[in-house]
């Protein structure tokens, strides 16, 4: 048998074996055994040097086609049997994906957070700055320097705690005005979140703490007409803008003219409801002109500056936003309460 | 708050507005309208009917049967009211009105279950009227009393009503209205009667005020022999009116009166006392009758009380009285509490004859200062002085008050009037500058605008003369403004206030009126403009918000308590000291320190808490969290929560004490939550001590301390008695250098099992918690600095050392770090073992130690150097041997 014959045959067999191999491993042993170092192809060249100078090219390229020959069934062969396994892992793998993920565990801000930081973000962005000041506060920055001196009917509106004659627990943040006035001069607009406290009653509507997010704008040339506007944008930014805002006349004895603004009852749309009382309106914010007085108090000049202030509080506006029924969810913190809000 | 019923309102002014369109402009001008109330609109089958005849019930003594018609038939009905007379017309309720049940509200009052004013007490009864029978006669209509229409509280008889009713007519054609319940502030004492009211009306829509005619027949005795009136202390009583009537006959006050005064919810008591609040609710001058008889020595004096000084107001209470207090006296002892209550020995009897009214103007601080002092609701009357009444309403208001005694109860008035006015008070002038509208309102109104809107609601405008000064009509005097290049005459508006108008002082005030004018819905909106301040950050606004991203993603949820605690929450935390734990030997320094916690020398208390629940500005905030574990722990597995709020600490000689934010945090319960990847709970599974130690760990890593040195040292024996004593650690800063300071930033630690019992928590599960003083660490965060990351290969060596038992991991793992020096850049405790082979009273220690190349590879030689290097120190100096 000649040469070529042998390689003939041999790739025959070869390749019938080939089709035995049916897992990688009896691939890997066929790939040995035919095509490794001490493989039969192999073999023949090795047998080369016996033969005839002439005959060598010949037998090279007839054993170099059978080479190829053997390498692409091989490589067509590895393919198929990868494709084999990997199908198999997959089948054996599957599993039901009805079941339940892995739970995630992360904490929540507080949903009082949360909202002031809504508020807070909405003012910081028209260039307001964050003030903070004390809780437990003199009756001075209190009452007396917000035009409230002692007998004032105004401070029935405000049941205060009281740790001395001169020192209350805040009833408001307004008194950060006065301090942050104290401070710095025109421009200033500044914003001040924190708590406050009144002495009443605590039910559905009612608590003794509460937080409360005041603003302040000093500078020439401003008028109730930006109070309007830029309260109007806030009011739209927080409660969507296809909020009708009310603006109306209401009394603070720190700023003439007086504001109040409302917001057209999202519960109902206007039309009236236990959350806004039948009115329609969802009251969200008082604010006004800064006080000539108060402004003196400070040693601002009023005929020269004028400015605008409000205040809010975040648990009512959370309370309107989320339509939560209990004010004292807030403060009890109940995790099933807070773990509602992302 | 004052109820206006629009019945009423119409005696001055015209209403052209629905009661819708009225609350809603009232509501923007100031005076919010809470709610429109509609008297009537369930009367339904209420019809005016007449008495026909009146008998006697046959089987029944006190019951009567009256024949009734409505103009077309006529119905018997059964009552137990005896007050009616043949003739009378009633409202009759017809089969299918619907009635408030009267009886049902007596029977629950009686019960204890209902409190006065009926009306008021929660969800009322009602009863649907049914032909039937009374104790066998037909009754087929109800004649119907007051309570049963919600009108008034009145249950003992059926309403009479005005004879000029049609019958057959429906009652809320005849006696509907509708109620505007308007809130008013503090600065709307004007608004406080009906003429008030209806200014603001007639200012609104344009119209014209028709304020009450006043005429008086003065057919008695000279006022001057009758009696004198003196007052002591005119700072409290700037103003003080009285006119005198003999003769007249006390009894009830006509029905339109007492429907009137029940309609806005002031119950009627005889004509005298009604007209006196009748007059005060339609003009606004609070009055107050005397028995002329009991007035000894003829005489009024307006004095402040003295010291020791009793007396007995109408509520037949008896009170200790003070020279803050302004009386009302006669030659020997008080008759009334000025502006506040009247005294029960001269207040008007059925054996009244003679009448004095009072017309006064009390000082409004004052008022308010003895009205709330002494009692717990506020007068009619002392709402109105509090808020100021116009000067010039106290004669007005007398007169009208003897106008109508007269008509209603006869009399001889006295001529003329006692008014003693010390200093009168000259109405407020101020100058407007036009140019304040646009400055203030940021929108322009002509001049004449300006004046008509000023004068809709009754300010008067001076007239502007040629020679540039301006005067008022009815008055010489002229008045003169400094004129300069800037501002002339023209640009000028000289404005008298009306009387009334006490809220009106300065050129602010005025800007309110002509946007409230104006309309404030009509305001434009603009933007800020101008100059923003400097923006500056607020670092520890912003610090609290990085440790709340750090906390809620370490797993923690943010709550927030009451900063006013008990003092038996502060005590709790004492639970077991003295018992368990040894009291400190040393106090150490002020904050966070547990000893104070309970030092009334330390403490914030309020003098005028609402209960003792919350009564102590909280020193720490354990109590609080350990409140919010315990509430929580009954209806979830695992509660991780952290707090960033304030404690409080008083500092001596000084008013307002030092505010320390702080970080509180608590861990307990399940560590990881129930699902089938973690079925059992076994005790590893529970958080504790090393929970939040890790969560403290990681968070004073992301704070970036770089130049601190954060140390966690086991507790001071007896230093935190809330503590088990073995799982606690305090926190300090080390500052850098050999001889930094060392500050305690705060602790965390188990709760000690007699603590959690006194909480409320099972003493068995691990609880553990911790406080940073937030005001230590913020000043310690540094500014985040890059550091290289190695390309190289890293070389990991696992090493594993047996120390002693004693032997602190802590400080193995330091010396470790040490010694390793910058190549070393992480070093973890991977396992700890006891047991065979370790002998007794040793531990195995394994840690994994990774070296990182810096600028070449990293060579065996110099890896095993550092090793042996690191073992060398471990065995000099913890005892350490090194195990294969």
């Amino acid at each position: 048998m000649t040469i070529q014959n042998q390689v003939a045959e041999m790739q025959q067999r070869a390749l019938g074996e080939l089709g035995t191999a049916s897992d990688l491993v009896a691939l890997d042993e066929w790939r040995l055994k035919y095509l490794g170092k001490k493989g039969e192809l192999t073999g023949f060249l090795r047998g080369m040097g016996q033969l005839p100078p002439e005959e060598r090219p010949i037998v090279g390229q007839v054993v170099n086609a059978a080479r190829k020959a053997l390498e692409e069934a091989d490589a067509t062969r590895l393919i198929g049997l990868q494709a084999a396994a990997l199908n198999q892992r997959l089948a054996s793998d599957q599993v039901d994906v009805t079941l339940p993920g892995r739970p995630v565990e992360t904490g929540r801000v507080h949903i009082i957070t949360r909202t002031m930081r809504e508020i807070v973000a909405a003012f910081t962005a028209m260039g307001f700055q964050i003030a903070e000041g004390p809780e437990v506060e003199l009756d001075y920055y209190n009452f007396e320097q917000l035009n409230m001196p002692p007998g004032h009917p105004a401070r029935s509106m405000h049941d205060t705690f009281y740790f001395s004659e001169s020192v209350v627990l805040r009833t408001h943040t307004s008194p950060n005005q006065i301090r942050v006035m104290e401070k710095q001069k025109p421009p200033i607009r500044v914003i001040v979140p924190g708590k406050c406290y009144r002495s009443e009653a605590t039910d559905a509507t009612h608590d003794f703490m509460f937080y409360q997010v005041e603003g302040l704008a000093v500078d020439q040339n401003i008028t109730l007409a930006d109070l309007r506007g830029t309260l109007t944008d806030f009011a739209r930014r927080l409660f969507g803008p296809e909020r009708k805002v009310r603006f109306r006349n209401d009394y603070f004895p720190y700023v003439e003219p007086g504001v109040d603004l409302s917001i057209d009852c999202m519960l109902c749309d206007g039309k009236g409801c236990r959350v806004c009382k039948y009115s329609g309106w969802l009251e969200i914010l008082g604010a006004g002109m800064v006080h000539p007085q108060v402004l003196r108090n400070v040693d601002i000049d009023p005929e020269k500056y004028s400015g605008f202030a409000f205040g809010m509080g975040p648990s009512r506006i959370a309370l309107l936003k989320y339509g939560i029924d209990d004010i004292r969810q807030f403060f009890r913190n109940d995790l099933r309460f807070l773990e509602q809000f992302a | 708050m004052i109820k206006v019923p629009l019945s009423w309102l119409r005696d001055y002014v015209n209403l052209t507005l629905s009661p819708e369109e009225l609350a809603a402009g009232l509501t923007l001008r100031g005076l919010e309208v809470a709610e429109i109330i509609r008297v009537g609109q369930d009367w339904d089958k209420v019809v005016v009917g007449q008495v026909e005849k009146i008998e006697k019930h046959p089987n029944a003594d006190r019951l009567v049967v009256l024949q009734v018609t409505d103009g077309n038939e006529v119905y018997q009905v059964v009552t137990g009211a005896f007050n009616l007379k043949e003739g009378d017309k009633i409202p009759l309720a017809l089969p299918g009105a619907k009635l408030i049940d009267g009886h049902k509200l007596v029977d629950e009052h009686a019960a204890g279950k209902r409190t006065e004013p009926l009306l008021e007490s929660g969800e009322l009864p009602y009863f649907t009227v049914k032909a039937g029978k009374m104790r066998g006669v037909d009754s087929n209509a109800v004649a119907v009393a007051a309570l049963e229409l919600g009108i008034s509280e009145d249950f003992d008889g059926i309403v009479v009503l005005n004879s000029e009713f049609p019958v057959g007519e429906t009652l809320a054609a005849v006696l509907g209205d509708v109620i505007l319940d308007i809130e008013l502030s503090p600065n709307l004492g004007r608004a406080l009667s009906m003429v008030g009211v209806a200014r603001e009306v007639a200012a609104m829509t344009g119209e014209k005020v028709y304020p009450p005619e006043i005429r008086v027949v003065e057919d008695g005795s000279p006022i001057n022999e009758k009696i004198s009136v003196k007052i002591d202390d005119p700072d409290l009583c700037a103003r003080y009116s009285m006119m005198v009537i003999e003769g007249v006959k006390i009894g009830p006050s006509p029905d339109w009166m007492q429907n009137r005064l029940s309609a806005v919810g002031i119950r009627p008591i005889n004509n005298i006392v009604d007209i006196t609040n009748y007059v005060m609710l339609e003009i606004g001058q609070p009055l107050h009758a005397f028995d002329y008889d009991e007035l000894q020595g003829k005489q009024i004096i307006v004095r402040r009380a003295r010291p020791g000084e009793k007396m007995q107001t109408i509520d037949h209470k008896e009170h200790e009285l003070t020279p803050e207090i302004l009386l009302i006296a006669d030659a020997n002892k008080p008759i009334a509490m000025a502006g506040v209550m009247g005294g029960a020995e001269s207040e008007v009897k059925d054996t009244t004859v003679n009448v004095a009214l009072e017309g006064a103007n009390f000082d409004p601080a004052n008022i308010r200062k003895t009205g709330r002092g002494l009692f717990s609701t506020v007068s009619e009357a002392a709402k109105r002085f509090e808020r100021s009444v116009d000067i010039e309403l106290t004669v007005a208001g007398v007169r009208r008050g003897m106008q109508l005694m007269q008509e209603i109860a006869g009399g001889k008035v006295s001529r003329g009037i006692v008014d003693v006015y010390p200093q009168i008070r000259s109405p407020h002038i101020i100058e407007l500058p036009l140019s304040e509208i646009p400055r203030i309102l940021g929108l322009t109104i002509p001049r004449d605008e300006v004046v008509k809107m000023l004068e809709a609601l009754e300010f008067e405008i001076a007239e502007l003369r040629p020679d540039g000064s301006f005067q008022f009509r009815n008055d010489n005097k002229q008045y003169t403004i400094m004129v300069s290049e800037t501002i002339s005459s023209q640009d000028i508006l000289m404005v008298r206030v009306p009387t009334y108008r006490n809220d009106v002082t300065i050129k602010a005030d005025l800007i309110e009126e002509i946007a409230r004018q104006y309309g404030y819905d009509k305001i434009p909106e603009s933007r800020l403009q101008g100059e923003l301040p400097p923006q500056v950050p607020n670092l520890a606004y912003e610090f609290e918000d990085k440790l709340r991203e750090i906390l809620t993603a370490s797993g923690l949820f943010e709550i927030i308590t009451y900063p006013l605690v008990s003092m038996d929450s502060l005590k709790n935390l004492h639970a077991a000291l003295g018992e368990s734990v040894a009291p400190p030997t040393n106090p150490g320094g002020p904050h966070l320190h547990s000893l104070h916690w309970t030092d009334p020398a330390h403490l914030l208390t309020l003098a005028n808490p609402l209960s003792s629940e919350h009564e102590v500005m909280r020193p720490t905030m354990l109590g609080s969290t350990l409140e919010t574990v315990a509430e929580n722990r009954r209806f979830v597995d695992r509660v991780p929560v952290f707090e960033i709020g304030r404690v409080y600490h008083k500092i001596e000689g000084e008013l307002l004490p030092d505010e320390r934010r702080t970080l509180s945090l608590a861990m307990a319960g399940r560590r990881v939550p129930l699902s089938r990847f973690n079925p059992k709970v076994t005790e590893n599974d529970r958080m504790d001590f090393f929970d939040l130690k890790g969560v403290v760990e990681h968070l004073l890593a992301r704070l970036n301390l770089a130049q601190t040195e954060v140390q966690f040292e086991p507790v001071t024996a007896g230093y935190h008695p809330a503590l088990h004593p073995g799982r606690a650690v305090d926190i300090f800063a080390k500052a850098p250098g050999k001889n930094g300071e060392s500050k305690r930033l705060g602790y965390i630690g188990e709760v000690h099992p007699r603590v959690a019992e006194a909480f409320q928590l099972d003493p068995m599960e691990r609880i553990v918690v911790g406080e940073l003083d937030l005001e230590l660490l913020l000043p310690l965060v540094e500014r985040e600095r890059y550091q290289a990351v190695t390309r190289m290969p890293v070389v990991t060596q696992d090493m594993a050392i047996v120390v002693g038992d004693e032997v602190a991991a802590g400080r193995v793992q330091k010396l470790i770090q040490e010694t390793g020096g910058k190549l070393l850049k992480q070093v973890t405790l991977f396992d700890i073992y006891r047991g065979k082979p370790v002998p007794e009273g040793k531990k195995s220690l394994a840690f994994r130690l990774a070296f990182h190349p810096q600028d070449k590879n990293l060579t065996e030689e110099e890896v095993s150097k550092l090793r042996q290097r690191i073992e060398g120190r471990l065995v000099r100096e913890v005892g350490a041997e090194t195990r294969a």
